[in-house]
C-alpha cells in the first residue's frame, strides 16, 4: 500500500506524509478496529494521488530532464555537424517530402471545406433539373425561374428559397472612358443574404436586393470600380443598357465558395436583364427555360425526402403536364445538399464558375502526398539504419558509462526530432515562398494566411511529432537493443539490415520509375493531341467576338486589309467545347440521335479548310420562296442515319425539328476536344446567332494586321470591348486540365527521383566507406580499379534495376487507366517504358559513381595504415 | 488593490497552524479540525493546503522529531510567518467590518 504512495509521492514529502498516515492509522485501529482502519488508510493513500502532491515532484524531474535533454541535443548537433553530407541529405529529403505533403494538405483542406462555412450549410440544398429527350439524359444545375415561386407557395417546411442567375463577362461602364468586362456577376433574390452567410459591410443589403437595379459590390470590386472613393450611391452601366446604383459593399467571398460572386444585383423581371446568354431551352415556355440556380433552405424539422417527393409533384404539374411541351421531352427536379456540389463532377457539376472535383481526385492527391512523404521517411530510416553501425560504438560506450536503454532511445529520438523539426520549419518557409507559382499552376487561390490557421498549425505540428517518432524509433530501438559487447563488431548489424535497405531502395525507385513513365505518357498524349489531324485548319485563324448585330460592314472592311485571306461569320469555331446540341432522326417518327449543330456562313468552310466531299455549299440556308432548310453534314451523320455514300446523300432529307435537305457533305472533322470521338454534325447558316468573325490570315502575316483588325473593330463597334483569340490558343485551352496535371505530376516525379537519388547517394557513400578496407585489401591482392568499380556498382544497381522491372507492370496499369479517358489515345509502345527506366538507371549510375569511383581509386596504403 | 486571496479551507488551516504552535503538523491539524469543528477532513487535503500556504509564504516548515505512534517517521512542523499573521489579522478585521453592516434586528428576529 505504502509502496504505491512511495511511487507517486515526491521523495522530500514522503516521510512526513507516511508518518501522518501511520499516526492516523494507529488511531483508527484503536477507535474502529483494524479492518476498517485499513480501509481508511487505503482510501487516504488513494486520496493523496492528486495533482497537488504528484506535481510537486515535477520540479525535480524537469531539472533532471533539461540537463539530459541539453546533453542529447548537444550530442546530436555534434553528430549532425560531423556527418555533413548525410545531414544535408536527411534535411533536403525530409523538407521536400514535408513541403509536398503540406501543399497537398492545404489543397485538401481547402477543397474539403468548400461551402461549409455558411451557418446553415447543412440545411441548404441546390435544386437540379434532369431532362430526358429521346433516351438522352441531361443533368443540369440550372432550373426554370418560376420554380422558386412555386416552391414558395406550394411547399411546406421550406425556410427560404432563392434564385441566383449567373452572368458571364458582363460589360460594365463606370464612365465612357472606363469600360471593361466583369466576370462573376450574380442576379439574386434578397433571400440570398439569409440563406448564405455574407458579411454586408456597409449599406442595407436586404433593402438593396429588394430594390430594382441596385447592387452589392464585393470590397475588391468596389476598389476596382471606384478606387478609394465611397462607392455607395455611385451608378454604373450594366451591359450597355441598365443603370445600376451601388447600394452596399460586402466582404469578399472566401475562396472556398461555389458561387464566388463579385457583384450581387437585385432580381428584376426583365427578359433582357436576366438573359445571360447561356440559357438552356427544352421547349418554348417559361418552365422549359433553364436560367436560374435555385437554392432552398429547409426548416430544421423538414425531412429532405418529403421535399423531394413534393418537388416531383411540382415538376409533373408544371413541366410534364404543360400543354406545349414536346412529348419526347420529360423533365423533373432533384435536390442536392450544398456541401456535396463541389464534389459532384459526374452529374450536375460545381456550378457556373467553379469546377467541381471528384472525390477520387482528392484521394489521388492525398495518396501522392503520402507517397512522397513516405519516400522521404524511407530515406531517413534507411540512412539512419546504415549509420546505426557507427552509432553502435557510441551507444556501447554510453552503456558502459551507465546509460539506460530508455535514455539511449531518447537520445536517438532527439536527433530524429531535431531533423524533422528543422525540416518542418524549412518546409513552411518553402511553401510560403512557392505559394504564388503553385497558385498559378493549380489555378487556385491559396493565401499564405492559410498556414497560420490553427487547424493547419496543429495538424502540422502533430504530424511532425509523429513523423519524427516514426522515422527515429526503429533505428533507436535497433541501436539500443544491441548488446554492448557485440556492438564493438559492427558487421553483425550491417548484415541484418541489408535486405531492409535494399527493400526500401526498391520501393523508392519503383515509385520514381512509375511516376516518370506516367509523366512521359501524358507528355506524349498532350503532344499527340496538339499534332493530330483534326480534319480542319487551325493555324493563323483569329476569332474576334462581334460587338453588335451589324457585322457586314465590319466584315467588308476586314476583307480590304492586307494580310487577311478570308473572313467568315459564325457562332463558334468548328471545334469548340460550346456547341449547341440537338436531335436528328430519319423522319419525324423514328428514333432520335444527338447532333452537333454548328452555325456558320458560306465562307466558314474555306476559312477552316473543311473538305467538301460532294454536293455544294449553299449561299443561303433557306430561300425566301421555299421553307426547306439546306444544311451541310459530315460523314458521321450519314452513317448515323444510314444515308449512304456522300454522293448518294446529297439532296436527301432528314428530320431536325423540321425536314431539312442535305446540300453537301464534308469530310469528318473533330468538332469537340479530343477526349471525345467525332460525332454527327451539321453546319447551317443563321445570321441571327453569329457572334464571331473568323479571320484567316496569310501564313506570314505581320503584327500590323492584328492591329488593323482591332482598329476596324473599334470603328464599327465603338460601344464594345475588343476580344480576340487564335484558334490554336483556344484548342490548347481545351487541354488545360492535362497540362496542369502534367506540370504537377512532373513536379512530383522530379521530387520523387531527387529524393530517391539522395537516399541512394547516402547509402552508397556510407556503405562504400565501410568497405574501404575490404576494397584496399582486394587492391593489394591485385584487383584493378575497374574490377572494384564493377563490384561496388553492381551491389547498388541491382535493387534499382529490380525496382524498374516492378515499375513496368504497375505503370502499365496506370497508363491504361489514364488513356481510357481519351477517344484518341496514343499507342502504348515499348519505348514509353524503356526511356524513363534507362534514364533512371543512368541517373542512379551517376549517383553511385560519385563515391565508388573515388573509393576504387584510393591508395590502399592510406586506408590500411590505421591498424 | 486585490491582494492575495485565501480560500475558506486555506484560512482554516492557517488559523490551525497559528493555534497549534509547536504541534502544527499534518495529522495533528486534521485531528484538531475533526474534534473541534466536527468536520471530516481528508489528510491529503490538509497536506496539499499546507504546501500551498508554504508556497505563498504564509507558513514555513522544518522537520521535527519522530514519535513511536508514527513508526519513527519525522513530522514536518509548520509555523506561521509574519506575512501569514498579517494575513490572518486582515481577514479577521474584514470579517468584523462586514459583520457590522448586517442589520442586528433581523438577526435577533430569527
Amino acid at each position: 500500500m505504502l509502496r504505491f504512495l512511495k511511487w507517486f509521492c515526491p521523495a522530500h514529502l514522503y516521510e512526513e506524509i507516511e508518518g501522518d498516515l501511520i499516526q492516523k492509522f494507529e488511531k483508527d485501529v484503536k477507535l474502529l478496529g483494524e479492518r476498517k482502519a485499513k480501509r481508511r488508510l487505503l482510501w487516504s493513500v488513494v486520496r493523496f494521488f492528486r495533482p497537488g502532491i504528484i506535481l510537486r515532484r515535477q520540479k525535480t524531474i524537469y531539472l533532471f530532464n533539461t540537463t539530459m535533454l541539453l546533453n542529447h541535443i548537444q550530442f546530436s548537433l555534434r553528430h549532425l555537424r560531423r556527418k555533413k553530407v548525410s545531414t544535408l541529405i536527411h534535411i533536403t529529403g525530409l523538407t521536400l517530402g514535408i513541403s509536398v505533403c503540406l501543399f497537398v494538405f492545404l489543397f485538401l483542406h481547402q477543397e474539403l471545406s468548400f461551402d461549409s462555412y455558411h451557418k446553415s450549410a447543412d440545411r441548404i440544398f441546390r435544386i437540379n433539373s434532369v431532362w430526358s429527350e429521346s433516351g438522352k439524359q441531361f443533368d443540369m444545375y440550372a432550373t426554370p425561374t418560376p420554380l422558386a415561386q412555386a416552391i414558395r407557395s406550394d411547399l411546406p417546411g421550406i425556410k427560404n428559397v432563392v434564385r441566383a442567375l449567373p452572368q458571364f463577362s458582363s460589360m460594365i461602364e463606370i464612365n465612357p472612358s472606363n469600360r471593361f468586362k466583369q466576370e462573376r456577376v450574380l442576379i439574386v433574390d434578397s433571400e440570398f443574404l439569409d440563406v448564405f452567410t455574407i458579411d454586408v459591410l456597409s449599406g442595407d443589403g436586404h433593402k438593396a436586393l429588394r430594390t430594382p437595379f441596385q447592387a452589392l459590390l464585393s470590397e475588391a470590386t468596389a476598389h476596382k470600380f471606384y478606387g478609394n472613393e465611397n462607392p455607395i450611391g455611385k451608378i454604373f452601366r450594366f451591359r450597355n443598357e441598365f443603370d445600376i446604383t451601388v447600394a452596399g459593399v460586402m466582404r469578399d467571398l472566401p475562396s472556398n465558395t461555389s458561387l464566388p460572386a463579385t457583384i450581387l444585383l437585385s432580381y428584376v423581371e426583365n427578359e433582357n436583364f436576366l438573359n445571360n446568354g447561356d440559357t438552356w431551352y427544352f421547349g418554348d415556355f417559361p418552365w422549359a427555360k433553364l436560367q436560374a440556380i435555385t437554392f432552398v433552405e429547409l426548416e430544421e424539422s423538414t425531412d429532405p425526402e418529403t421535399v423531394k417527393k413534393n418537388l416531383s409533384t411540382i415538376a409533373e404539374k408544371n413541366i410534364n403536364a404543360a400543354p406545349n411541351i414536346d412529348k419526347a421531352i420529360r423533365g423533373h427536379v432533384e435536390i442536392q445538399p450544398l456541401k456535396e456540389i463541389h464534389f459532384d463532377n459526374i452529374r450536375f457539376g460545381g456550378g457556373p464558375w467553379i469546377k467541381s472535383i471528384g472525390m477520387s481526385w482528392l484521394w489521388l492527391f492525398g495518396a501522392i502526398g503520402i507517397v512522397v512523404l513516405s519516400l522521404a521517411c524511407i530515406n531517413f530510416l534507411n540512412l539512419s539504419v546504415a549509420q546505426a553501425v557507427t552509432r553502435a560504438k557510441e551507444a556501447s560506450i554510453r552503456k558502459v558509462i551507465g546509460a539506460r536503454r530508455r535514455q539511449l532511445i531518447f537520445q536517438f529520438l532527439t536527433e530524429s526530432y531535431l531533423l524533422t523539426l528543422a525540416s518542418g520549419a524549412l518546409s513552411i518557409l518553402i511553401v510560403w515562398l512557392t505559394m504564388k507559382p503553385i497558385n498559378l499552376i493549380l489555378e487556385r487561390n491559396f493565401s499564405p494566411q492559410l498556414l497560420q490557421s490553427p487547424v493547419v498549425m496543429v495538424t502540422l505540428f502533430a504530424s511532425l511529432l509523429l513523423l519524427g517518432f516514426l522515422a527515429g524509433i526503429y533505428p533507436a530501438l535497433m541501436i539500443a537493443r544491441s548488446k554492448s559487447t557485440r556492438s564493438w563488431k559492427p558487421d553483425v548489424i550491417s548484415w541484418r539490415t541489408s535486405w531492409l535497405q535494399n527493400g526500401l531502395v526498391v520501393t523508392q525507385f519503383t515509385v520514381s520509375a512509375s511516376l516518370a513513365i506516367v509523366v512521359l505518357l501524358i507528355a506524349r498524349q498532350v503532344g499527340y493531341m496538339n499534332v493530330k489531324d483534326l480534319g480542319l485548319e487551325k493555324e493563323n485563324i483569329l476569332q474576334v467576338r462581334l460587338g453588335g448585330s451589324e457585322a457586314i460592314p465590319f466584315v467588308n472592311q476586314l476583307r480590304q486589309l492586307a494580310g487577311v485571306k478570308e473572313v467568315s461569320l459564325s457562332r463558334s469555331a468548328p471545334i469548340s467545347d460550346d456547341h449547341w446540341w440537338n436531335t436528328i432522326s430519319e423522319d419525324e417518327k423514328s428514333e432520335r440521335q444527338s447532333v452537333c449543330a454548328i452555325y456558320g456562313d458560306e465562307h466558314f468552310y474555306s476559312v477552316y479548310g473543311l473538305t467538301l466531299l460532294s454536293g455544294y455549299i449553299p449561299a443561303k440556308s433557306s430561300d425566301a420562296d421555299s421553307s426547306i432548310t439546306r444544311v451541310v453534314v459530315n460523314e458521321k451523320l450519314l452513317k448515323a442515319l444510314n444515308l449512304g455514300t456522300p454522293h448518294e446523300a446529297v439532296g436527301k432529307h432528314f428530320w431536325w425539328g423540321n425536314s431539312v435537305e442535305i446540300a453537301g457533305v464534308v469530310a469528318d472533322f473533330n468538332s469537340e476536344p479530343l477526349h471525345y470521338a467525332i460525332s454527327p454534325a451539321l453546319i447551317v447558316q443563321d445570321a441571327s446567332v453569329y457572334t464571331q468573325a473568323n479571320i484567316k490570315l496569310e501564313p506570314l502575316h505581320s503584327s500590323n494586321v492584328i492591329n488593323d483588325i482591332e482598329d476596324a473593330w473599334k470603328k464599327n463597334f465603338p460601344e464594345g470591348i475588343y476580344e480576340s483569340k487564335f484558334l490554336n490558343e483556344q484548342i490548347d485551352s481545351f487541354y488545360r486540365v492535362e497540362s496542369k496535371f502534367y506540370s504537377l505530376l512532373s513536379l512530383f516525379a522530379f521530387l520523387a527521383i531527387v529524393i530517391s537519388c539522395l537516399g541512394l547517394l547516402g547509402i552508397v557513400s556510407f556503405v562504400t566507406l565501410r568497405r574501404v578496407k575490404e576494397v584496399s585489401i582486394r587492391k593489394v591482392l591485385g584487383a584493378t580499379a575497374s574490377n572494384i568499380l564493377t563490384l561496388l556498382v553492381q551491389q547498388f544497381l541491382r535493387p534499382v534495376t529490380l525496382a524498374c522491372l516492378v515499375a513496368v507492370p504497375v505503370s502499365w496499369y496506370a497508363v491504361n487507366t489514364i488513356l481510357s479517358n481519351y477517344a484518341y489515345p496514343v499507342k502504348i509502345t515499348w519505348d514509353l517504358f524503356i526511356i524513363p527506366v534507362t534514364a533512371l538507371i543512368g541517373i542512379s549510375l551517376i549517383v553511385i559513381s560519385f563515391q565508388t569511383v573515388k573509393t576504387s581509386l584510393t591508395n590502399p596504403a592510406d586506408n590500411l595504415r590505421g591498424e | 488593490m486585490a491582494k492575495e486571496y485565501l480560500g475558506e479551507f486555506e484560512e482554516l488551516i492557517l488559523t490551525m497552524v497559528a493555534a497549534l504552535q509547536e504541534d502544527a503538523y499534518g495529522a495533528a491539524i486534521s485531528e484538531e479540525i475533526e474534534t473541534r469543528l466536527k468536520r471530516d477532513v481528508n489528510l491529503s487535503a490538509v497536506h496539499v493546503t499546507l504546501y500551498r500556504l508554504e508556497d505563498k509564504g504564509y507558513i514555513k516548515s522544518s522537520m521535527g522529531g519522530g514519535t513511536k505512534e508514527r513508526g519513527g517517521r519525522r513530522k514536518r512542523i509548520y509555523t506561521v510567518t509574519s506575512a501569514g499573521m498579517a494575513m490572518l489579522r486582515v481577514m479577521k478585521e474584514a470579517r468584523i467590518d462586514l459583520w457590522k453592516l448586517v442589520p442586528q434586528l433581523k438577526i435577533s428576529g430569527l
